[in-house]
């Protein structure tokens, strides 16, 4: 068995922390807590283990801590569905992960499927900001919608990857 | 190792623990505090995989082959990871045992008090911009985040050529100047970095002295805030560590010397020696080699604390009977030795050690009013180079005498 470092990146109050507490033990809090600094989950799935680094969310006033990225296998990068200008940010946190790691493949979380939205998304044009991306979901961590595919996808190119 | 010294207890006072692997992260050695920050204690154990035990390892091996190649890197840095409702930061260095083998230090350090209002700030001001944000209000964020800050984080705004724009309450206070006095001004006027330029998106260490000059010492958050993708001003937020660099120059001190006396401890006598050795020029050294007579017998009688109490009382006396250049050292539990350099006349030699020996009869140790300990010793003394051509042999040699004479003693006592 192997284990391996995934990060996930993405605005504040996109739901990281959500999409990683339905992914490792099925559960989902209302409250909003923004994460500070770096937590760290760990899934194991099949034959690897994956070590999940949920990282403080950007804020206009607070970037990504590129630190955190340094030595990740894959990313995650999470928007929200509601706010248009976390969709924005996608381009940016593609940016920031590949200067620290180039070769990551990347999988995009449209988080909050289940909050009807007052505008629409272009998934393809989406996809077409890297061919690092592997994959984009639209994601609820309230409903555990495209969660698990999210992360065993990102697993399966990562674990694929390592084997090659 | 660390954990058989002081080291371990200024750890905790400190809030720090430690752990030492190898570049294949095996673990070589901890301390008691580190295991409830593991993430699977029972994996804490020595020869163990240090990534199993801490997740926050996995993945950081390119940064570990990094520093055992770079010079110029000292140190990795893993700030801020929450684990169990506690904050705290990784400091990854090398750490050389001896010359032989280099391995690699991790100290956890506990955030400050500081650092939890910090986030609880943040995450305030998160939640609020999010109402605003949901809602579709225009917000004054910057206004926002900076009367929310936490109020005791001393925090100041420099513009790209570093002059200071604002700062906040606390900052006023720790230099005791009205905030118009210190915006305008360059921030190197009151911090001094080894940074010449604020980088963004950046840490570093600062130091400033307050109005009674004191020496502090910050690590600073330097947060970049943008307007139209262009960096026009940076958020410095200063936390004071002056107690953690305290720490860890107590933890130098503590590598080299014997806590107890406050003499130089016996691998640095051994260097030192070996230094004056090799830059010597024609001149003699002598060093001479006490060892305390029944001192398990002090400390059976009157207890540990009086046997500590006699230890440094005779370290001082030693001190005192010495010329400034002489090196007087601690060399085992109840073994002392001095390094006379430069002996141009012996008869200075032997005096000096007439002296030591008076001290048995003229100065014991008045431990309490009823307690007066008469101490005994053996002394003994060779010559570089006369006796030896380097440190350890000149003090085996010294050692060696010494055995003799106690083995003497000991035969001359029978015959009584």
């Amino acid at each position: 068995m192997f284990a391996y470092k995934i990060v996930m990146v993405g605005d504040f109050a996109t739901g990281k922390t959500s999409l990683i507490r339905r992914f490792i033990d099925n559960s989902f809090s209302e409250e909003y807590l923004s994460s500070i600094g770096v937590s760290i989950s760990k899934k194991i799935l099949g034959d690897s283990t994956m070590i999940i680094w949920d990282i403080e969310g950007r804020t206009e006033f607070k970037p990504i801590f590129k630190q955190y990225l340094s030595g990740a296998k894959g990313f995650i990068i999470v928007a929200d569905l509601t706010r248009k200008g976390t969709i924005e940010s996608i381009k940016d946190h593609i940016n920031t992960a590949l200067s620290v790691v180039s070769d990551a493949p990347i999988c995009i979380a449209l988080n909050k499927s289940d909050v009807k939205s007052d505008f629409s998304v272009d998934i393809e044009e989406i996809k077409g900001l890297s061919t690092n991306i592997i994959s984009v979901f639209k994601t609820s961590a309230l409903n555990g919608d495209a969660v698990e595919d999210l992360f065993k996808q990102l697993n399966a190119k990562i674990v694929k990857d390592l084997k090659c | 190792m660390l954990s058989q010294s002081i080291a371990s207890l200024l750890c905790k006072k400190s809030n720090l623990s430690y752990l030492i692997f190898d570049q294949s992260f095996n673990i070589i050695d901890f301390n008691e505090e580190l295991v409830e920050m593991a993430d699977d204690k029972n994996i804490l154990k020595f020869s163990a995989d240090a990534r199993e035990a801490f997740w926050e390892f996995i993945g950081i091996e390119q940064e570990i082959t990094k520093l055992f190649k770079s010079h110029a890197q000292k140190n990795f840095e893993i700030p801020m990871i929450q684990k169990k409702g506690i904050f705290y930061s990784v400091e990854i260095e090398i750490y050389e045992q001896n010359k032989s083998k280099r391995l690699l230090i991790a100290y956890f350090r506990k955030n400050s008090e500081f650092s939890l209002k910090y986030a609880n700030a943040i995450q305030e001001i998160n939640r609020k911009t999010l109402i605003f944000q949901t809602e579709q209000k225009e917000l004054s964020k910057q206004e926002n985040y900076y009367k929310l800050l936490n109020k005791k984080m001393l925090s100041f705004y420099v513009d790209s050529d570093g002059i200071i724009t604002q700062v906040n309450d606390t900052c006023s206070l720790f230099f005791l100047k009205d905030k118009n006095m210190m915006i305008g001004s360059h921030f190197s006027l009151f911090f001094q970095t080894r940074e010449s330029n604020i980088e963004t998106s950046q840490s570093s260490v600062m130091r400033a002295i307050d109005t009674e000059g004191r020496e502090t010492l910050f690590h600073t958050n330097i947060i970049p805030l943008q307007k139209d993708e262009k960096i026009y001003e940076n958020l410095i937020i200063c936390q004071d560590i002056t107690y953690i660099k305290q720490a860890e120059e107590e933890l130098k001190f503590a590598a080299s010397n014997d806590t107890l006396t406050g003499l130089i401890n016996k691998n640095d006598f051994l260097k030192k020696v070996d230094k004056l050795i090799q830059k010597r020029d024609n001149e003699t050294m002598w060093l001479c080699f006490i060892d305390l007579s029944d001192f398990k017998s002090i400390n059976k009688n009157y207890g540990r604390h009086a046997g500590d109490m006699l230890l440094k009382h005779l370290s001082r006396l030693l001190k005192s009977l010495v010329r400034d250049g002489d090196i007087v050292a601690r060399v085992g539990a109840d073994e002392f030795a001095i390094l006379f350099n430069k002996i141009k006349d012996e008869k200075y030699l032997e005096s000096t050690i007439n002296r030591i020996h008076q001290i048995k009869k003229s100065s014991p140790l008045l431990y309490s009013v009823n307690d007066t300990i008469v101490f005994d010793f053996n002394l003994t003394y060779s010559c570089y180079p006369k006796d030896a051509d380097d440190a350890k042999q000149l003090i085996l040699e010294t050692q060696k005498l010494m055995r003799i004479k106690k083995q003497k003693n000991k035969v001359s006592l029978n015959d009584i």
